[in-house]
């Protein structure tokens, strides 16, 4: 029997640059670029919108440029932006 | 310690200073996993590897890494590369430069390197441009494209590292797109432990000074193209790898042949009674 | 401690060799070869490494990682080398890198007499690279004196962790004299400080305060420590505001101003009652020196200083020196580098510059040609 996997998805928001790669690479569509966060550099921070989504494949966070996702397993669904700084 | 990398980086000075979609971020993201997958199996030791960079965009990663590190003088970081593994063979020497830095002013550093077979891992990113200095040609810039020192478009053609390093003799040739950022990891793990003068190239992206210069200002897009032209070759010698930003580039490992690394010719041939 | 017979040049390799040189990188220069050619030899018998770099910015820059490695490295060469050095030396100046330099210097300009003799990169020898710096040039006028001031070159470049230039020019690489050698236990050897405390508190370019110079972690101590040529902080990083960079930049110069008084070195010949004074160094202060011996025999009044640093020169010395003398003449083998220091440091006084301008190694008369007038 498969067992179905779930994932949470981290944002670390001081660190992204609103490139819009990891709303692009992803397979399911797990990220929406958002205007709800901004970080101190001034950029909007991506929002991982839908972890329920996600398969776990990383392309994210082998994608990401500013190493700023990191996905990982989780008995649930989850996502965070994580503000280092405050925000 | 929230990134699993975070340990191999200065994480006090990030984020860094490439532009958003900067391909050199993908790039040392690759090299640092290779990093870690090798430690984790206890094959390489951190403590031991040296970072050494030159000048331009790719030139500021020795800056993020936490590891032994050097920003070189432009062109030199082979150069100074060469010195460290000398001093001290015992040390695992990385050169992560860019394509000006290595092949332009370096040129002369990297063709007896690669001549010597010299044990040194070799990472290129190449994003065609002298992006830092804001958009100069390069040796690597495709033929007619616009930079600020050719604005009526460039009139060169462009240097293939690859053939280069292959006509010199390097012993393992690899050339990756940052699309395929678990090939480049892979290829750089297989790399780390080889002996040898080890060359990947990494096909990058700069969307902020070469994409503007070819119309692709977004770096969703520029990857879009970059994915296009991109061909994966196996078993194709490095002579026979294409290399034209408007056609095709072929990607791959071209070479991976196992020859006796300057170090092991040096103890060989000079091999003394110490006093 | 023994006698020996030999030229320069390979004195200075077996200074080299005593002073614990473990990495010699080169590239084929007259009037150097020899030494690089002696240390191919030896070098390896004494667990050195010996490498022939493509050319010479390769062979500092090489230099400069072996030193960042941890063990003491040289290269040699001449002029036209050494101009191609010049970004690289700016860069162990940067990134505080003991290295020693053997400059042995030929007729310039540009190619001039390859093997020729000169004296013309006084200058070059300090300023060669771009940037305000402080470094230190010892000029040995003998063979014994290539041997110990080799020594003390890599004895001055671990203390203060700034690159030496040995200054000699093509005759004394190649003629032979008498010297002493002596084994590494009979002289006193001096290895860069080495850090005091763990990684996690370690700063790379944290002076100690008494001397202005930081402790060197090398590569492979588990450091992480970042060779950084951009101005930097105490950490190593990057950081371009007029607070660090002025701090970095007064230190590095302070470093060795600071410590002038334990660097400086120099020679003095008949000076108590001088009243014509010479200033000479190298191969030309011997005929200077045999010039004040025939003017004394003369009665005239004269005596010799003999700078054996460069840069920095002991000024307060010569000061002392000259404050009797009536004029100083500087002879030297080029239109005045050396004499533009010595005019600035005895403002007060009547400087002249005898300049002796030939490729082949001056004799008594010709040195004697040139200050004919002035005398």
């Amino acid at each position: 029997m498969p067992v179905k996997r779930h994932y949470k998805v981290l944002v670390i928001g001081d660190r992204c640059k609103d490139c819009g790669i990891c709303v692009y690479v992803c397979p399911t569509n797990v990220f929406e670029k958002s205007r709800k966060l901004m970080n101190k550099k001034g950029y909007w921070v991506v929002s991982p919108a839908h972890p329920e989504l996600c398969v776990g494949c990383k392309l994210c966070e082998y994608m990401c440029p500013e190493f700023a996702i990191v996905v990982k397993y989780s008995p649930k669904p989850y996502s965070e932006v994580v503000m280092l700084s405050g925000s | 310690m929230i990134h699993e990398l975070d340990d191999l980086l200065r994480t006090e000075r990030l984020p860094h200073v490439w532009c958003p979609g900067c391909g050199i971020g993908i790039a040392l993201s690759a090299f640092l996993r290779a990093v870690k997958m090798l430690a984790r199996r206890g094959k390489i030791d951190p403590k031991k590897i040296v970072f050494v960079s030159g000048i331009g965009c790719t030139g500021r990663a020795a800056g993020y890494v936490k590891l032994d590190a050097a920003h070189t003088p432009h062109g030199r970081a082979l150069a100074y590369a060469v010195g460290v593994k000398l001093a001290n063979p015992e040390l695992e020497v990385v050169v992560f430069t860019g394509d000006g830095d290595l092949v332009g002013i370096g040129g002369n550093h990297f063709l007896h390197a690669a001549r010597r077979n010299f044990d040194v891992l070799v990472i290129m990113v190449n994003n065609m441009i002298y992006a830092l200095t804001g958009g100069q040609l390069a040796p690597t810039t495709p033929q007619g494209v616009y930079t600020t020192t050719t604005p009526y478009g460039n009139p060169e053609p462009p240097l293939d590292a690859v053939k280069i390093a292959a006509a010199a003799g390097a012993t393992y040739i690899a050339r990756w797109p940052v699309t395929l950022p678990l090939m480049l990891q892979k290829s750089i793990e297989r790399a780390l432990l080889k002996r040898g003068f080890r060359f990947i190239e990494v096909i990058s992206t700069c969307p902020e000074i070469f994409g503007r210069h070819i119309g692709y200002r977004d770096p969703v897009e520029l990857l879009k193209y970059l994915r296009k032209i991109v061909r994966v070759r196996k078993g194709i010698s490095p002579l026979e790898a294409e290399y034209n930003w408007f056609k095709v580039i072929d990607c791959g490992v071209f070479l991976d042949i196992e020859r006796p690394g300057y170090i092991e010719l040096y103890n060989k041939y000079f091999k003394v009674e110490k006093k | 401690m023994e006698v020996r017979f030999q030229p320069g040049n390979i004195a200075v390799s077996e200074g080299a060799i005593v002073a614990g040189l473990k990495f010699f990188a080169g590239y084929p220069i007259t009037p150097v070869n020899e030494i690089f050619e002696y240390l191919s030899q030896e070098l390896p018998k004494y667990g050195g490494i010996i490498y022939q770099a493509e050319d010479e910015i390769a062979a500092i820059n090489a230099i400069i990682g072996a030193s960042w490695a941890g063990v003491k490295a040289m290269t040699a060469t001449s002029g036209p080398g050494y101009s191609l050095m010049a970004e690289g030396i700016g860069y162990a100046v940067m990134v505080e890198a003991p290295i020693v330099i053997v400059y042995s210097m030929r007729a310039g300009p540009s190619t001039g007499v390859a093997t020729g003799t000169g004296q013309g990169d006084v200058v070059q020898s300090k300023w060669a690279s771009h940037g305000h710096y402080e470094l230190i040039v010892l000029a040995p006028n003998s063979v014994q004196e290539c041997f110990d001031l080799t020594i003390e070159a890599f004895n001055l470049a671990e203390k203060y962790r700034v690159p030496v230039i040995v200054l000699i020019d093509a005759v004394l690489s190649h003629m032979s004299e008498k010297y002493v050698w002596k084994s590494p236990s009979e002289v006193k050897l001096i290895t860069r400080k080495k850090p005091a405390v763990p990684p996690e508190q370690y700063k790379p370019f944290k002076p100690d305060p008494e001397d202005l110079v930081p402790p060197m972690a090398c590569y492979g101590e588990g450091y992480a420590v970042l060779a950084e040529s951009l101005s930097h902080d105490e950490r190593g990083y990057y950081d371009p505001s007029k607070e660090t960079y002025a701090k970095l930049v007064e230190r590095l110069t302070m470093k060795i101003i600071k410590n002038k008084k334990n660097i400086v070195m120099s020679e003095t010949y008949m000076v108590s009652d001088a009243n014509i004074l010479f200033i000479a160094f190298g191969s030309v202060s011997r005929i200077a020196h045999a010039i004040v011996r025939e003017l004394r025999s003369k009665g005239v009044k004269a005596g010799l200083f003999r700078p054996i640093t460069l840069w920095p020169i002991d000024d307060e010395g010569l000061r002392k020196v000259a404050s009797k003398a009536e004029k100083v003449i500087v002879v030297e083998m080029n239109y005045g580098q050396l004499y533009r220091e010595i005019m600035n440091i005895l403002r007060d006084k009547n400087v002249l510059l005898a300049p002796v301008i030939s490729p082949d190694p001056p004799t008594i008369d010709d040195v004697y040609s040139s200050i004919g007038e002035i005398l």
